[in-house]
């Protein structure tokens, strides 16, 4: 593996892994009683950046790097189901992560002053913020295990 | 310093901050838990431990993380990554921000929350520091759970005797 694959990997799980910070951030702060609204749109913001870019070098590492060469290890070896079952699902689901993520910044940035007002509003941000979080954290444990599935 | 220094001395930096923060949160719980009701000076100290709680775990996630990609460039494979200690080490950290969650929420009772989240991170060092650990993965599930219930035990313990000595 090159030195920019390397790079472009590690940004990928880095830049993923911050997606998923911010949004538990936000989660963790939309209910406070003195909820910073500032806080809440600059954690969304960050996590649609952070997504954006995991998905183009992560994006980068699989169509130059993991069809080629780790594809077919993981295929010949004793675990094909982890290529078969688990990036086939991350490689879809994970199309939906900087959408679902730009409307939860869409919601924050223009309708952030009724959460205060609005419980069932902030209750469904707060839902759709917990979705994206289980489904960054599932596709980061994919990650993981397709990791595992190349050895020796 | 090569790589592999440099992130287990992170990964062992996030375990302590993680691990301590937990364990002074706990301490100072009980100390503040006296007159029943926490006035700002006590929510301040339990913010700065949670705060450096938060931080150790970041830490943690990310050097964690860090040795993952160094695993997978020396193609350790499933004898590491499907290791039973390792997935536990997983399993534990997912509980640790589940739980995290859910107490913010008040969906789990405090107690039981901070119980379970103290317990995880101890465990997760154990199971760090414990390299020949050679048991089934449900066999370390079903310690955790059994640690879980003497920690939860031992902090009420604690609780009682310190509230019963003022």
């Amino acid at each position: 593996m090159t030195n920019t694959l390397i790079f472009f990997l590690v940004a990928h799980i880095f830049l993923g892994t911050s997606g998923i910070i911010f949004l538990t951030a936000y989660l963790l702060s939309i209910f406070k009683k003195e909820a910073d609204f500032k806080w809440l749109k600059i954690n969304s913001f960050l996590a649609l950046l952070s997504f954006i870019a995991s998905w183009i070098t992560g994006g980068y590492y699989y169509t130059s790097y993991y069809g080629k060469s780790v594809k077919p290890v993981i295929l010949k070896g004793e675990f094909s189901w982890v290529h078969s079952i688990l990036m086939e699902t991350k490689e879809h689901v994970f199309l939906f992560l900087p959408f679902l993520t730009l409307a939860l910044f869409a919601v924050t940035y223009f309708a952030y002053s009724d959460f205060a007002k609005d419980k069932k509003l902030a209750l469904s941000v707060a839902g759709l913020c917990f979705t994206i979080v289980s489904i960054a954290l599932a596709i980061m444990l994919s990650g993981i295990v397709i990791s595992g599935a190349v050895g020796k | 310093m090569d790589w592999n220094v440099f992130l287990r001395e992170l990964h062992v930096l996030g375990t302590v901050l993680g691990v301590g923060g937990s364990t002074f949160a706990e301490i100072f719980a009980i100390k503040f838990s006296k007159d029943g009701k926490i006035d700002i000076f006590e929510h301040e100290v339990l913010r700065i431990c949670i705060g450096v709680l938060r931080l150790g775990l970041i830490i943690l996630t990310f050097s964690g993380l860090g040795l993952l990609v160094l695993w997978r460039m020396r193609l350790l494979g499933p004898d590491v990554f499907y290791s039973p200690r390792f997935l536990a080490k997983m399993t534990i950290l997912l509980i640790l921000l589940l739980v995290a969650l859910l107490m913010n929420f008040r969906l789990v009772n405090l107690k039981l929350g901070s119980t379970i989240s103290t317990a995880s991170w101890y465990a997760a060092m154990i199971l760090g520091i414990w390299r020949g650990l050679d048991l089934s993965y449900f066999v370390i599930m079903f310690g955790f759970g059994v640690f879980v219930v003497l920690v939860y035990f031992l902090l009420e313990y604690a609780r009682k005797t310190y509230l019963k000595s003022k």
